[in-house]
């Protein structure tokens, strides 16, 4: 089982992940956007992270680019939904330019979910 | 090769000494010993320049497969960052469409702005008109007082004329005459003040009606001008994000790029430490050739200076060696760094 930073502005669904993640037996840390994660990496090295895109403050754009620049080469899944005119596609594409190892677009699934940890998972 | 070289470098020893026993010395079918020892300092000589030119060769098609596959790479990135973008022009026109209908919106609000000064201007005008009928109703006002006036001293005459009762009947009939008159005037401005407070009414009313029926429209213009706003707000809350987006990505392919291309750079550059090996090796042969020369000119004689030329063969592979050992540190690629050439800059 893996540690997962959970890294997503919306509380309930980040609550709601938080709980599918412990139920399948990983430890889970939390932040609220792209800059508290970026805070919380100096303290904690997660396996794995699993980021929302579309937030206030510092987005998940800016905090993979900031991932990416790290080389700390931890593997990330971006998640989205996308926003009115910007749809979940072109915010996805965009992820998976800057180098995550897997996408999902909200909603998912568990299933989806789990297989999209597996697949971004050493 | 790198090892092998260094193998090669450790066990040869620097020139085989022209004093040194020969297995041959006295027999009269071998050599001069100073023959022999040039051929064999040539051969060592040889065999260095040999395995320099070996290590040359890997290298050199070493790092050329390395920039084909990063040009490779260069390429693939290129095109992805290409695709990419034509993708996502096609998010940025529908942002843009969007856009412009709440511009189109505003322009309308605009219109609007540009008419509300005629349009307070008409209803000024109304209210001017409804003052000016009501003015002049009190003017009319103003009469009927007067007639009221009129009336009543002609019933005080009237009472006057009556205690003449008899003889001043032809005075009550004018009297009678003045108050018909006076009654038909006031009829009159009785028909006149209606009229007046009608088109007064009539007025107000229209102009209430007018206002009504535009207010609704402007309130349903207002409506559309703020959910255009919003919308346009959020818009450039999208189109913010969305360049974002894609200067990121283009950010990302510059850096990795930049990374490619400095990869490349540090390939070619490489390529200077080959021609470095192959001028140590060119002043190796170089003054080999010089030795073979005076070898040449010395071998009829035989004496000293002809015995020495082992020694000058000598000592220019030990210096050909020395140049070469001391630039193994740095042009080599290395098996536990993935047998990737290094970058060494000059």
């Amino acid at each position: 089982m893996a540690h997962i930073l959970v890294v997503e502005d919306v509380v309930e669904f980040r609550q709601m992940l938080t709980q599918m993640l412990q139920q399948d037996g990983h430890k889970v840390t939390t932040a609220g956007d792209g800059a508290q994660a970026t805070a919380m990496l100096s303290q904690v090295r997660p396996d794995l992270i699993l980021t929302d895109i579309l937030m206030p403050n510092m987005d998940g754009v800016e905090f993979i680019m900031g991932l990416s620049r790290s080389k700390a080469g931890t593997p990330v899944i971006a998640m989205s939904g996308g926003r009115r005119s910007i749809t979940s596609e072109f915010i996805l594409d965009s992820a998976a330019l800057l180098g995550v190892k897997s996408t999902l677009v909200k909603p998912f699934t568990r299933a989806d979910l789990r297989k999209a940890i597996e697949s971004a998972l050493p | 090769m790198l090892q092998a070289q260094a193998d090669y470098l450790a066990a040869t020893p620097i020139g085989l000494m022209a004093d040194q026993p020969e297995p041959w010395a006295g027999s009269s079918d071998v050599p001069p010993a100073p023959v022999k020892a040039i051929l064999e300092n040539d051969i060592r000589l040889d065999e260095a320049i040999d395995g320099a030119l070996h290590q040359i060769v890997a290298d050199t098609e070493s790092s050329a497969l390395a920039i084909i596959q990063q040009v490779r790479d260069l390429h693939d990135h290129a095109s992805k960052l290409v695709e990419y973008l034509e993708g996502s022009n096609l998010t940025a026109g529908n942002l843009g469409k969007e856009i412009l209908v709440s511009m189109n919106h505003l322009v309308q609000i605009a219109d609007f702005m540009q008419r509300l000064p005629a349009k307070m201007q008409r209803d000024q005008q109304s209210v001017t008109s409804v003052v000016r009928e009501i003015k002049e109703l009190g003017g009319l006002v103003g009469d009927v007082q007067a007639i009221s006036m009129q009336s009543h001293l002609l019933a005080i005459n009237a009472a006057i004329e009556a205690s003449h009762s008899g003889s001043v009947g032809v005075a009550f009939r004018v009297v009678a005459d003045e108050m018909r008159r006076l009654a038909a005037n006031t009829g009159q401005l009785a028909t006149s003040i209606n009229n007046g407070l009608a088109r007064a009414r009539a007025a107000v009313e229209s102009g209430i009606a007018k206002t009504l029926s535009e207010s609704a429209q402007q309130l349903a213009e207002v409506s559309i001008a703020t959910e255009s706003i919003r919308r346009l707000r959020e818009n450039l809350e999208d189109m913010n994000q969305y360049y974002k987006t894609r200067f990121a990505i283009v950010t990302k392919h510059n850096e990795d790029m930049a990374g490619d291309i400095a990869e490349v750079l540090g390939q070619i550059q490489y390529q200077d430490v080959v021609r470095q090996c192959i001028e140590r090796i060119q002043v190796a042969i170089a003054a080999r050739q010089e030795s073979f020369r005076d070898a040449l000119e010395l071998a009829d004689r035989q004496g000293p200076a002809f015995a020495a030329v082992p020694d000058q063969l000598a000592s220019i592979l030990a210096g050909y060696l020395e140049e070469e050992q001391k630039h193994l540190h740095s042009n080599r690629s290395d098996p536990a760094d993935g047998g990737a050439v290094k970058l060494e800059l000059f």
